[in-house]
């Protein structure tokens, strides 16, 4: 999903690599959240899934974008490769944007389906990470 | 309403900052976006050109190849966080349709970015020889 760009972006500037304890860590809050704020068991369950799928989508879209990067990477080592060995690498670049659009629309549509406006603004109070 | 509907892609622009901050503790480079992989080969390079390509001349057209890069690249970082920006805070966006502008924006740019890119990887071949190219190459 979009969130690919942000993290590629800050772990960039960092030059630091990927460990999964903080979107773990990040996830079990948020979990406790929907626990401690979302009384119905079914919209409890329903908001804990999203917030699962949300993460599966990242991950997911992440490495469909780094196989893009990992080829034009490929190529940039070649002196002989050609324009249209790079554009290849790139057919992907517009699905893979729309795909993750369109992910990130249903799950917010699945997320306000899941709890009420009250429990939204609890919830992100208690993950705020200020 | 609207309201509702900016917390929920807030708290799920959320979750992205947090995958953002897994930049701690590394194992192993996470996958980048291909704008983010050509930055950064060609920022280790621009200093070095003149280690590498022994007539002047090319070495500066080289050297602008590689900064114009990482130039271009960095401006395309820019607008794809004014992107996200728009998409996980402040005024979040109401409609589907404007989550997919947004996106389509922020691929637009990545897609500019690596056209442009293909060309200067062209030029650079034409700048070089493949003596140089592989040595250029073999700086991380």
């Amino acid at each position: 999903m979009f969130w690919i760009a942000l993290s590629a972006l800050i772990m960039t500037l960092t030059g630091a690599g990927d460990d999964t304890y903080v979107i773990r860590k990040f996830i079990a809050h948020a979990h406790e959240a929907v626990a401690a704020h979302v009384q119905d068991e079914a919209r409890k369950r329903a908001a804990t899934a999203t917030l699962d799928d949300a993460s599966r989508a990242f991950e997911k879209h992440r490495v469909r974008v780094g196989r893009m990067s990992d080829c034009l990477a490929k190529l940039d080592r070649s002196y002989t490769a050609t324009q249209a060995e790079y554009e290849r690498c790139l057919t992907d670049l517009a699905p893979a944007w729309d795909a993750a659009a369109e992910d990130l629309i249903v799950l917010d549509a699945r997320l306000r389906e899941a709890v009420a406006p009250p429990e939204l603004a609890a919830i992100m109070r208690d993950t705020d990470p200020q | 309403m609207a309201v509702r509907n900016g917390r929920s892609l807030g708290l799920l622009f959320r979750v992205v900052l947090a995958w953002a901050a897994t930049a701690c503790g590394a194992k192993e480079p996470p996958p980048q976006l291909p704008s983010t992989g050509a930055h950064d080969r060609a920022a280790s390079r621009i200093e070095l050109v003149d280690l590498v390509v022994g007539d002047p001349a090319r070495a500066a057209r080289v050297r602008a190849i590689y900064v114009e890069i990482e130039r271009l690249m960095l401006t395309t970082k820019a607008a794809e966080a004014k992107e996200l920006r728009t998409l996980g805070l402040g005024a979040c966006p109401r409609e589907p349709e404007r989550t997919r502008a947004i996106f389509r924006r922020f691929r637009e740019a990545e897609e500019r970015a690596l056209e442009r890119y293909v060309a200067l990887q062209a030029e650079l071949r034409k700048e070089t020889t493949r003596a140089e190219f592989a040595r250029l190459d073999a700086i991380k």
